[in-house]
Formats: C-alpha cells, structure tokens, sequence
C-alpha cells in the first residue's frame, strides 16, 4: 500500500505508455476486424452520389473480399410518413436474408453473411420493395460495405490508420504526465 | 444520523400514503361522484357513414360525462384518425368543438382518449386503403388506480418535504451539493415515470440507445427483427405518436415487454471506443439490470437512471469542489433541458458535466493561490475533457484556458511550460480525432449536403458565408443561448413558449443568480476576455460546422443548429460576465431555498404539463 502511495503517479503515467502502446500492437493485430471494403457501386460515400431508387430496386453486388461477415447498406428516407421496406439478398436465386424495416430519415441494414461463405467473383443481389405508396417519397442509397472476416481478410494497415490516433492520444497524455513523476525524486 | 434516517423515511412513508390518498380522492374525485346518469356504458350505439375515402363514425352523447374513450380495433396498419366532439364552455356558454388527433397502432388493439369533459356530436374520421375493423366503442367512467401518476405525486411530496427538511437545516452552502444531489434526482426522476417508455422523445435517443446496447455487443431480439444500433428505429414504431393515455402507455409498456427477448444473444463482439466513453454510465445501468433479468422496460429505465445519476454525481462534485458561484452553477445545471436531457438517453449531460468540471478546476486555479497545478489535478482536468469532449469534440478549444494559469501554481516553470505544451497537444488531438474515426461528414437529414462542395464553396466565397454567418448566427445569439427553445424545451415532447410564465419565471432567477451569486469572482480582465474569446470561437464553431455538415450547399441560412449545443457555455459565458460590485446580503437560509424553490416549481409545472398530463392521465 505504502509502495502504492509513494509511487502511484510513476504507475498512472508508464500505464497510459502501457495502454498506447499496447494498443498500437493490438490494433495491428486485430485490425482486419474492423476494415471494410467498399463494392464498386457507383455510390462513393455519404457525402457524394447520393441515388434516388425506384421500387422494386434490383442491384446486384460484386463481392470483391473473403467471406464476409456482412454487408452493410446505408439508406435514407426523407418522407415524414413511416414506410415498410422489403429488403431481400439473394445468391443464385437462394435467399440469403429477407426482412422488412421501417424507415426514420437515415439507416443502415446489416445483413449477415458470415455463414455464406461469399468469394470474390460471386454476386449477391440486393432487392428493395416498398408496399406502401413508396414511389412518393425519395429513398437514397448512399453505400454498400462490405465487412470482411478476420481470418480471411487481407490486411491493409493504412485503411486503418484512424484506430492508432486513440493510442497515440494515451501515449500524449502519459508524455503530459511526465514532469509530475519528477515530483517524487525531490 | 440515525435521527436524520428516521425522519427521511418517516417521511417517505407519510409521502407513499398522501400521494394514494391524493390519487384516490383528488384525481378521481369526479369519477367518485359521478351520478347514475353518467355511468360507463360498455357498448356505444354508432352510426358509420363514407363520404369520398373517409369513413366517419358518429354518436350522440347527449352532453354527458366521458372520461375515457376507448375504441377497440383491428388493423394491419397504423392510421391516424381525427376524434371531433362538442363540449360545453365555461359559464355554461354554448357548445365549442375540440379535435384530437390519434391513432389506431397496428402494435396495440385498442386505443384509449382522455375527454374528461360532458360531450356531445362525437365523431371519429379516418382513411384507410387496409383492412381496419372498429370492434367496439365504449365510455370509461370506472375509478382507476393509476400509478404513474401517484408515483409523480409521491416525488412531488418528497420534493417538498426535502426542500423543508433543508430549510430546518440551515439550508447551508457548504452542503449544496448535497441539496443539489436530492432534488435533482427526484426531479429526474420525475421526467423518467412520466414520459412514454420507447424512444425517440429525446433527441436521437433512439441512436443513443442503440449506442449504449453496442457497448457490450448487444442485440435484442425484436419479433422476427433484432435491436440494435444498426436497426435502431424498430422501437420507435410501437406507439409512437399513438400514447395519450396511462393506459396506452401502459399497452406500449405490455407490448416491448412481451416483444422483445430479454435473452438476447450476444452476435457482435464488445466494441470498445473511445468517443462512445460517455455511454458507459447508460451502458452499466442497462446491462446490470439485464443480467439480474429484470423486464426490458425496467432495463430501459434503469440505463436512464444511471444517466441521471452519473450527472448528478458529476455536478455535485463540482458544485462541491467550486469556490465561486456554487447556486449558478447548480440554477443551470437544473434548468429543464439539461435534466431533461439528463433524463434520458443522451450524451449532452455527459459533455455539461464534463466542461463543468474542468471550468470548476481551472477557476480554483486562477483564483485560489492556494490551489496547486498538481498530478491530480491535471488528471482530472483531462479526463473530464476527454469525456466531454469523445462526445462532441467542437469544445476543446476549452482546454487552451490552461494556458492562463500562472506559473506559481505549478512545482517549477519547468514543470509549467512542459505541461502546458501537453495540455495543448491534447486539445489538437481531442479536436481532430473526429475527423479520423469518421464522425466528420455531411449529413444527409439535412437535405443535399456536402461537406467538401460546402468547404470549397466558404473558401472561394468567404465575404458570402460571413454575410449568411451575420444573418443566422448573430440573429439568432440571444435565443438559442437563453431562448425558451434552448431552456424550457422537452425535444420531441413538447415545450414551452418564450411568452409563458414558466419560462419568464425560470430567465428572471436565472439572471437573478447570476447577478447575485458572484462572491469571491476575481476573474481579471484578462481571465473574462479569454473566456469571452473561447466562448466565441466555440460559438462560431458550431454554426459553421452545422453549415458545412448538415446545411445544402449554397443555403443561405444555416440549418440544423440547435439551443442545447449552447448549454456547455452558458457557465462559462455568465462567469466572463459575471458583475463584481454587486453585494448580496440576502441570508443563505433563504437565498439557497428560493433558488432551489423556484428551480423545483419550474421544473415540476413543466413535467406535469408537458408530459404528465398529455403522456400518462
């Protein structure tokens, strides 16, 4: 406890040190877990390219990474009133998943593939209907993801880069700490 | 102390009995008196008629007594409907007409409307192109017990005797933090039993709810759906819009209850980040809860507690810890939106809390010699920023007033220089890291948005921007600071007016403290400019940003700008301008009730108006 009290500041500081760079080596490892690939839709992200669809929608999806975990799909309705949507993917005319959703301005689906074992040249097609009085309202599909699995994935590290700023943070707060350690030597 | 324990739950005990005695004979006093003529009638004898798509119902009441509606139903659809009926005016003046608007909710098979009124020429209108089929219609005059209510009665009372109670004690500013502690918990607790039990009352709760399962890689299994961050807008659909009544907040409560598999299985790994740190106090409230294998509305409930409890815990902490302006800062830290917001699923408690502390420190340091630059110090400085800011990184610039503490305060001017270099890395850092984990984009609610045509467009037109800049932003600075939509607003609720009593009761003691509790406020000049000039940039900030992120581009006004992104401020602002030469002699005994009196009064008229009465009567 004694040990503790005298050198509790020491052990603070080295642990943010510790955690940075631990992290470093952890996300490096790990990171293919959280990379994912776009597919080579025509929707470049969030920001650009944004598609008013017309109902049924049919897209089919070039699968370009490993067995995937799942594929995500980023949408939006502007509409006011609530809409159910029909979300259908399907390989060879085998349903992968089905299930209806209820929009709020945006949205994202995720539709799991983990089980599938999705290669790269496969294709997957995405179908989107609407029911209820949809050709009114502006549906937009803004991006298809797709989540690879850890195992299989290829990794790319600089995809990735963003996760290493947290560490570097930890590794900033321990270097700010530092002139306190000085304290216990006096 | 055993005395004291003694007296609380003596106490508790007569609150638990006076608000049954008041649910009873107060609130149901009419129905308890009611005479055989306006019994409740189990099956109303109506007309149908089919004018163009509307199909209208109609019966005649012959102005008797209704006090609960009840239409039971079958739909494949949830479709709104419009109740119209005529009703006898004050004095007995001739008949006016009230119109609710309502829904039958495909979630739910019946729906309940308070009239509370003698009624007469009811008529129920709607369209539909599904199958909807009225079953029955009938009139409730039956006494019901209704707990929702006799629980806010119940925290009313303790209220009042707490605010007593301290009165007896002195009502001492040494121990504000404890007042503060009590009622602000009752207070929030309040908002938590009258408000509908889903989301999307607050804002983006929905999203924020989702954010909290993700914390533990949860999902809810959902009908055939599941819950999640990914899908978070599934909870949304039962009774939204739909809940008007006790016993229909009731069915949405029945309805999640049995929906939802509480078991859910666990399909996503923990995701642990570091900008979703302020969810954790929900996260912990909620997943205990689960664990202990509560229902998932007591789950619900309980991550919202936590939320309220980890801010107050915060507040009073730094009311505790502060040598100036203890009574501001708990008047603002009890304002209705902020205990709102702290009420519910919502990461804006967590950004006040955490400026709020780090302001506390940095003003001890500026103004108390005695108070040291040390290793705790700066520990706590950080992580509270850090928290504040992982939520919402456009008030960093906040940290850069380290650099205002004087070099005494540290062990040596080595040791000053070294840490003020860090404190400064870690402002750089807390502004950009959004930029890399991706928070950083358009916003596609706000219509044709895009960030880099935007940017491009302020670049190559600055004198254009500035002039949209005066406009929206220096236009609208008064409101969106102290406006009624910045202070007295429940989101998605309701809220008050600038012209309502309430609000002008709640901005007269708002100025009122802060003209009067300014003992021991020796900020210089050069400490108020600074915080002037942080408050500003920040100020700016965020009008830009909302114009870059969630405005289209080219709009000449800025869009998406909200009054609670200035709550963060408020503090500081009111401290920059705080007057020095004004003497309160007012006796703390009674300085300390009036402000937590008033507070109290506001925020409960609100409660009862806003949410009580239209959510759960």
């Amino acid at each position: 406890m004694g040990l503790i009290k005298k050198y509790y500041k020491k052990i603070i500081t080295y642990s943010f040190f510790l955690l940075g760079f631990l992290s470093i080596i952890i996300i490096f490892l790990l990171h293919p877990q959280k990379t994912s690939v776009q597919t080579s839709l025509n929707y470049d992200s969030m920001e650009s390219e944004l598609t008013d669809i017309s109902f049924p929608f049919i897209q089919d999806i070039p699968i370009n990474t490993t067995n995937p975990d799942y594929l995500e799909l980023y949408f939006g309705d502007d509409s006011i009133n609530n809409h159910n949507y029909t979300i259908t993917a399907s390989q060879n005319d085998q349903t992968l998943f089905q299930h209806t959703y209820i929009n709020e301005q945006s949205n994202i689906i995720r539709i799991p593939t983990a089980d599938n074992n999705l290669q790269p040249n496969d294709t997957v097609t995405i179908r989107i209907s609407c029911e209820d009085s949809c050709p009114n309202t502006q549906f937009k599909l803004y991006d298809i993801d797709q989540h690879p699995t850890l195992k299989t994935a290829q990794a790319s590290h600089s995809a990735d880069y963003r996760y290493y700023w947290y560490s570097v943070f930890l590794i900033v707060i321990g270097l700010t700490l530092i002139p306190f350690t000085k304290e216990n030597k006096q | 102390m055993k005395k004291k324990l003694l007296t609380i739950s003596i106490a508790s005990i007569v609150c638990i009995i006076l608000s049954i005695l008041v649910e009873v004979f107060v609130f149901n006093f009419k129905i308890l008196t009611l005479d055989e003529n306006n019994k409740s009638i189990p099956e109303v004898a109506y007309t149908i008629e089919t004018q163009d798509n509307d199909t209208i119902i109609k019966f005649n009441n012959d102005n008797k007594y209704i006090n609960k509606l009840v239409i039971n139903y079958t739909t494949t659809e949830t479709t709104d409907y419009s109740l119209s009926y005529d009703y006898t005016g004050t004095y007995g003046k001739e008949a006016s007409q009230n119109n609710i608007h309502d829904k039958f909710d495909k979630s739910f098979s019946t729906s309940i409307t308070n009239i509370d009124n003698s009624v007469s020429n009811v008529q129920i209108q709607y369209q539909t192109n599904h199958q909807l089929t009225i079953n029955n219609i009938s009139i409730d005059n039956d006494f019901h017990f209704n707990y929702f209510r006799t629980i806010f009665i119940f925290l009313v009372l303790l209220t009042v005797f707490f605010l007593i109670y301290f009165y007896k004690d002195g009502f001492r500013t040494e121990k504000l933090h404890i007042y503060f502690a009590t009622i602000c918990t009752l207070l929030g607790l309040m908002v938590i039993v009258a408000q509908p039990s889903a989301t999307f009352y607050s804002w983006d709760d929905q999203i924020h709810f989702g954010e909290t399962i993700d914390w533990f890689g949860g999902n809810i299994n959902y009908n055939n759906g599941e819950y999640n961050l990914s899908n978070a807008n599934v909870l949304d659909s039962a009774g939204r819009e739909s809940i008007h009544s006790a016993e229909e907040k009731q069915q949405q409560i029945d309805y999640l209850n049995s929906s939802i598999n509480h078991d859910f299985q666990k399909t996503n790994p923990p995701i642990f980040s570091f900008n979703k740190i302020s969810y954790l106090p929900m996260a912990i409230g909620y997943n205990f809860s689960k664990l202990i294998h509560l229902p998932f509305i007591v789950c619900f409930q309980i991550g919202k507690i936590f939320n309220l409890l980890f801010y107050v815990l915060l507040i009073s902490y730094t009311i505790k810890k502060s040598k100036i302006g203890k009574r501001l800062i708990a008047f603002v830290a009890l304002i209705p939106i902020n205990l709102f917001l702290a009420s519910n699923y919502s990461y804006d408690p967590a950004v006040f809390a955490g400026i709020t502390v780090f302001l506390v420190h940095l003003f001890n340091l500026l103004l108390d010699q005695t108070t040291k630059f040390d290793f705790k110090t700066t520990l706590i400085i950080i992580a509270s920023m850090t928290y504040a800011c992982f939520a919402k990184a456009i008030y960093a610039p906040f940290l850069l007033l380290t650099l205002l503490v004087p070099k005494d305060r540290f062990n040596s001017p080595k040791q000053s220089l070294l840490v003020k270099i860090g404190l400064v890395a870690i402002t750089i850092m807390l502004s950009i890291l959004p930029l890399f984990n991706g928070s950083a984009s358009s916003d596609p609610r706000g219509g044709d948005t895009s960030l880099n045509d935007q940017i491009v467009l302020v670049l190559n037109h600055p004198f254009d921007y500035a002039n949209v800049f005066e406009d929206t932003a220096i236009d609208r600075f008064s409101a969106e600071l102290v406006g009624a939509d910045s202070l007295t607003n429940f989101a998605y609720l309701n809220k008050i007016s600038s012209s309502s009593n309430l609000y002008i009761l709640l901005f007269i003691f708002l100025i009122f403290v802060f003209l009067t509790d300014n003992k021991d406020n020796n900020l210089t000049k050069k400490h108020r400019i600074a915080l002037l000039g942080v408050v500003l940039i920040i100020i700016a900030l965020i009008w830009t940003a909302l114009y870059l992120s969630f405005t289209p581009v080219g709009s000449d006004t800025i869009k998406g700008v909200q009054g609670r992104y200035f709550l963060p401020l408020l503090l500081p602002l009111l401290f920059a301008l705080q007057p020095k030469n004004i003497q309160n002699k007012i006796n703390p005994k009674y300085y300390n009730l009036i402000i937590f009196t008033i507070l109290a009064l506001v925020m409960i008229f609100m409660i009862y108006k806003l949410i009580l009465i239209p959510y759960s009567f």
